[in-house]
């Protein structure tokens, strides 16, 4: 009994409350340091919004009551002290249930368009099944750092959830042989540099890279192509073209001796078989009605058609490329040193060429940047998966389908989402500018409310300091985005607050009795 | 064809004599808002280039003669201030360069640009560089100048004196002010006034005078009515800038410098007043003093010019009520802050003093002020969030920084009750304690809205921060020393 009383005694001291302060100032410092590196989300997962930093507060919460309780029984020179520290109770108090029972959140609105859904704070793993439209979502954990999920589904097992993540290329085995007939699968990482810019460039034929095989920088265009077809650019081509048989990985130059221009249409002989194309329209050959023949593996281009503006062919370990002062093409190795290009002082060089691995981009937890106030890297999320046998990966830029139990499901890491009882459309986004300026003065959206029980609409006029109540639930302006050339979307802050009237009456008290104990104080030492 | 030529002789004879006409008083459109040409002029060409390029001219004319591609026009430099540009342009000392030369180099600066892949101190560097670049071919373009036309209704077109090659004549330039002044009114001669005047540096003068007067003479008159008529000039200064910007006076560092320092001058003769002890105006007037030091020369750092507001921020109950409250609760602070200072300065170099306990009263008392303004003024500032948001708090850095002073001032005086901080510890402490309100004033602005990851260390707002703390740190080291040296005896 006596020890209890030793610890009720401790906690409401003043010299645990200057500690209790102390901690809480200095976590607080951390805290605006981290949210300045790490960004926001990150700040809050790790600081404001985690159980330690709860703790703290709770701790100051008790210091606060004990130091008021063993003043009791009320003495009539603390009333002052009595409503100054009862305020600051009921901030707490209004703060916490706030944050157990309140909703914040937004609702994004396209113009003219009903919305009822409002997307909240939390992550989650949203799975819907394509054939019954049913929807199971699964909320992930809120952490700042890689976490175990170990949640089954079927025949899916979730493992481990990634709340900040990069993609990160990664060299992998490739699974199945080349076999007779088939592409020999090659991958090769690039840097294309000049004394400016420099960028690393992946490229893969293997099916399941995730890699674009024509690309472009600023004016210039890199295409990635199967080695074999590296040589035909060696080819003299006096006409300009030359034709490519993917049956036997060969290429022929045309000639004057084995084709023959009939209208707009070319007549070329590949094998002993004459084949018409239509070189302006398409590389594939056409039937005699002039229709493209789709599965034919021959192919016609035109060298030409690539002379007009920057374009690097690049084929495993070589480059091609036309040179226009020179008015020439060249066709170089890469496999020991780096080549020059004639534009803005570029060179490329191969930093990895393999024919057994292929690149794949695998998200890595990252602590995420922030720099000029926006989160520069890690703004990925991502969910390790286990699916027969293999391991995948499921990131927030892209939802995946799936086979579970023989239906097809689709996978997205989203928000949660609370549904409205009413619709809100927006009629109108109205956007002022500053005189002379682009900056905007005032952003407003006039929309309209709809809860289906009754026929009338409710009209509203929402901008900043102005917002919308209804039904328990408040909108603010927070932001806008454009469609079109000046046609405005709008996103609305939502916002449901029970805590909210603990919180101003604990203000107000709060106030009035530190003017209370502090002005009467000042009479006190007068009369003694 | 000997008419024509006249004509154009003419003409040009005509339009070479512009920028001989008073210019000053002409409206133009500029930033978002309306001002003077003398204005707008002296803060475009402060911002683009180096004073002593186009001091003898003066704004209005330089920036005429420029407009028009006059050959008058004074050759404009610019300094260059980061080291790693320098050496890339190779210049030296006093590192200023034309803008033909910038113009030449602008190859070089977006190379070290585009080599930054953060916003690091470089890159806002050579932005700026560009920028200046930009603004400065636009007024010689003859876009930057934005003269009035009138159109049907009493409404104003602007625009620019230079279209599709041919200038405005003199007639329309100079006729601009009579079609604005007529369909808008002269309001906005108020600003050319407020400039001209140089009130900032006759306020800074009479608060250095007092200052001497209070220190130095036993009379205490004199020196007290100097502080009343700087008080009343600062009010006065005050108001015509709220006359002019339509809104409350502290919407940007260098306004809200200015309000805390005449906020701090107010309290302590309120201080004092119910004190009965003037010790304590002497602290604020020092206060008041620093403020104008840094109004008048640390305009790299504050921007006086008065330009529009983020929406947001555009609800005058709001601004006038919250940001008001914590730029008071700021001087009071100030007011204890300096008080400690003056005190720690004097022990330093003098053995004898007041009663501790007198001095803990007095600094006690302006603190008393500053934590019920601060809890207020965050309380306001929640209150606003919850309104214009729909959250009360949401851990911003401002906010967080605003809950950290007042925890720093609460450990301080829950201290005081313990035997942890007696009046001895009392006084540095609170010298201490006011850092925080720096970093929550300029620190949050300067240092972690720029982002800690770029950020070098060479602007303007760190150094300042980083001396800030350097000096209080070692007076109070030396206060501490001194201290330390009296017990042993």
């Amino acid at each position: 009994m006596k020890y209890y009383e030793k610890i009720e005694k401790y906690l409401g001291s003043v010299k645990f409350a200057v500690l209790i302060i102390l901690v809480f100032a200095i976590y607080l410092i951390v805290g605006t340091f981290i949210e300045s590196f790490n960004g926001t989300d990150y700040a809050n997962r790790l600081v404001y919004k985690s159980i330690p930093f709860m703790l703290v507060q709770f701790l100051m919460f008790i210091s606060i009551m004990n130091a008021t309780l063993l003043r009791f029984p009320l003495k009539k020179r603390l009333y002052g002290f009595y409503t100054l520290h009862l305020g600051l109770l009921l901030i707490f108090a209004g703060s916490y249930v706030t944050y157990i029972a309140g909703v914040d959140g937004n609702v994004t609105l396209r113009p003219n368009e009903q919305s009822r859904e409002i997307s909240l704070n939390s992550d989650v793993l949203s799975l819907v099944n394509k054939n019954t439209k049913e929807k199971t979502t699964i909320e992930l954990p809120y952490t700042a750092s890689k976490k175990e999920m170990g949640v089954e589904i079927g025949n899916i097992t979730f493992t481990k959830y990634l709340p900040f993540a990069n993609k990160v290329v990664k060299w992998l085995p490739n699974i199945s042989k080349p076999t007779m007939g088939m592409q020999q699968i090659q991958s090769t990482q690039y840097e294309i540099y000049n004394e400016m810019v420099a960028q690393e460039l992946t490229f893969t034929t293997h099916p399941a890279g995730e890699f674009e095989s024509t690309l472009s920088m600023g004016p210039l265009t890199v295409h990635y192509m199967p080695s074999e077809i590296g040589s035909c650019f060696n080819l003299a081509s006096p006409k300009g073209y030359f034709a490519w048989d993917g049956v036997n990985k060969k290429c022929y130059d045309v000639t004057d001796s084995n084709s023959q221009l009939k209208a707009k249409f070319l007549e070329v002989m590949i094998q002993g078989k004459m084949f018409l194309f239509a070189p302006a329209l398409s590389p594939t050959p056409v039937d005699s009605k002039g229709t493209i023949i789709k599965n034919s593996p021959y192919r016609i281009f035109s060298k030409r058609k690539f002379e007009s503006s920057p374009q690097l062919f690049l084929f495993g370990e070589f480059v091609a490329f036309f040179d226009k002062d020179e008015k020439k093409w060249f066709l170089e190795s890469l496999k020991d040193k780096e080549v020059e290009l004639p534009w803005m002082g570029f060179a490329v060089k191969k930093i990895k060429h393999s024919l057994t691995e292929y690149p794949n981009n695998i998200p890595v937890p990252v602590k995420p940047i922030q720099d000029n106030s926006q989160v520069v890297s890690g703004q990925l999320k991502a969910i390790e998966f286990k699916y027969q046998d293999y391991t995948y990966w499921l990131t927030s830029d892209q939802a995946l389908q799936v086979l579970i139990s023989g239906q097809p499901v689709q996978m997205e890491i989203g928000k949660k989402s609370l549904t409205l009882p009413f619709n809100i459309t927006l009629e109108k986004f109205k956007m002022d500018k500053d005189p002379g300026t682009n900056s905007p003065a005032s952003y407003e959206s006039f929309v309209s409310v709809f809860s289906g029980e009754d026929d009338n609409f409710q009209k509203a006029h929402i901008f900043m300091n102005n917002p919308m109540k209804k039904s328990g639930f408040t909108f603010y302006q927070a932001s806008y985005f454009e469609l079109d050339q000046g046609y405005y979307g709008s996103v609305l802050s939502v916002n449901y607050d029970p805590g909210r009237w603990i919180k101003y009456l604990g203000s107000i008290l709060l106030v009035f009795g530190s003017i209370w104990h502090f002005g009467l104080k000042r009479k006190k030492r007068k009369t003694v | 064809m000997k008419l024509i030529f006249m004509i154009a002789l003419l003409s040009q004879s005509l339009f070479a004599g512009i920028c001989d006409n008073d210019l000053d008083l002409i409206p133009v459109q500029a930033g978002g808002r309306v001002k003077p040409l003398y204005v707008h002029a002296k803060e475009t060409l402060k911002y683009i280039a180096v004073k002593s390029s186009y001091k003898e001219l003066g704004p209005a004319k330089t920036y005429c003669y420029l407009s028009t591609a006059d050959k008058k026009a004074p050759e404009l430099k610019l300094r260059v201030d980061h080291e790693a540009i320098r050496e890339k342009l190779e210049l030296s000392s006093p590192f200023e360069m034309t803008f033909e030369e910038l113009s030449e180099s602008t190859r070089d600066i977006r190379l070290l640009m585009m080599k930054e892949k953060l916003n690091t101190a470089l890159k806002k560097e050579t932005q700026k560089l560009l920028t200046k670049l930009r603004v400065y071919n636009s007024i010689t373009e003859g876009q930057d100048w934005k003269i009035a036309g009138l159109l049907p209704e009493n409404k104003i077109n602007w625009s620019p004196i230079k279209s599709s090659d041919t200038f405005a004549s003199e007639q329309a330039i100079m006729g601009s002010k009579k079609v604005y002044d007529q369909a808008k009114g002269t309001d906005y001669h108020l600003e050319y006034s407020y400039i001209k005047s140089n009130i900032h540096h006759i306020t800074l003068l009479l608060s250095l005078l007092s200052i001497f007067a209070l220190v130095l003479l036993k009379n205490q008159t004199i020196g007290m009515a100097g502080v009343y008529l700087s008080v009343f000039l600062q009010i006065a200064t005050l108001t015509v800038r709220v006359l002019i910007s339509g809104r409350a006076p502290i919407t940007n560092m260098y306004e809200t410098v200015m309000f805390s320092g005449l906020g701090a001058l107010i309290l302590s003769l309120i201080i004092a007043y119910f004190k009965k002890d003037k010790s304590i105006v002497v602290a604020g007037l020092g206060y008041n003093i620093l403020c104008h030091f840094m109004m008048n020369f640390a305009d790299g750092m504050l921007n006086p010019a008065i330009s529009p507001l983020v929406p947001v921020l555009r609800d005058n109950f709001w601004l006038s009520t919250h940001v008001t409250t914590i730029i008071l609760s700021y001087a009071a602070l100030a007011i204890s802050w300096m008080f400690a200072n003056i005190v720690m300065i004097k022990f330093i170099f003098k053995k004898e003093m007041e009663p501790l306990a007198q001095i803990s009263d007095k600094i006690y008392s302006s603190l008393k002020y500053g934590i019920i303004l601060l809890a207020a003024g965050i309380i306001l500032g929640g209150v606003w969030a919850d309104y214009s948001w729909g959250r009360f708090w949401g851990w911003d850095p401002k906010e967080t920084w605003s809950l950290i002073v007042l925890l720093f001032y609460m450990a301080i005086l829950h201290g005081k009750y313990t035997k942890w901080i007696n009046n001895e510890k009392f006084i540095p402490l609170t010298a201490l304690a006011f850092l925080s309100v720096m970093m929550a004033w300029f620190g949050v602005n300067y240092i972690l809205a720029s982002g800690l990851h770029s950020y070098g260390f060479s602007e303007g707002g760190a150094v300042f921060l980083g001396s800030f703390f350097t000096i209080q740190f070692v007076v109070i080291g030396f206060y501490a020393a001194k201290r330390k040296q009296l017990w042993a005896k």
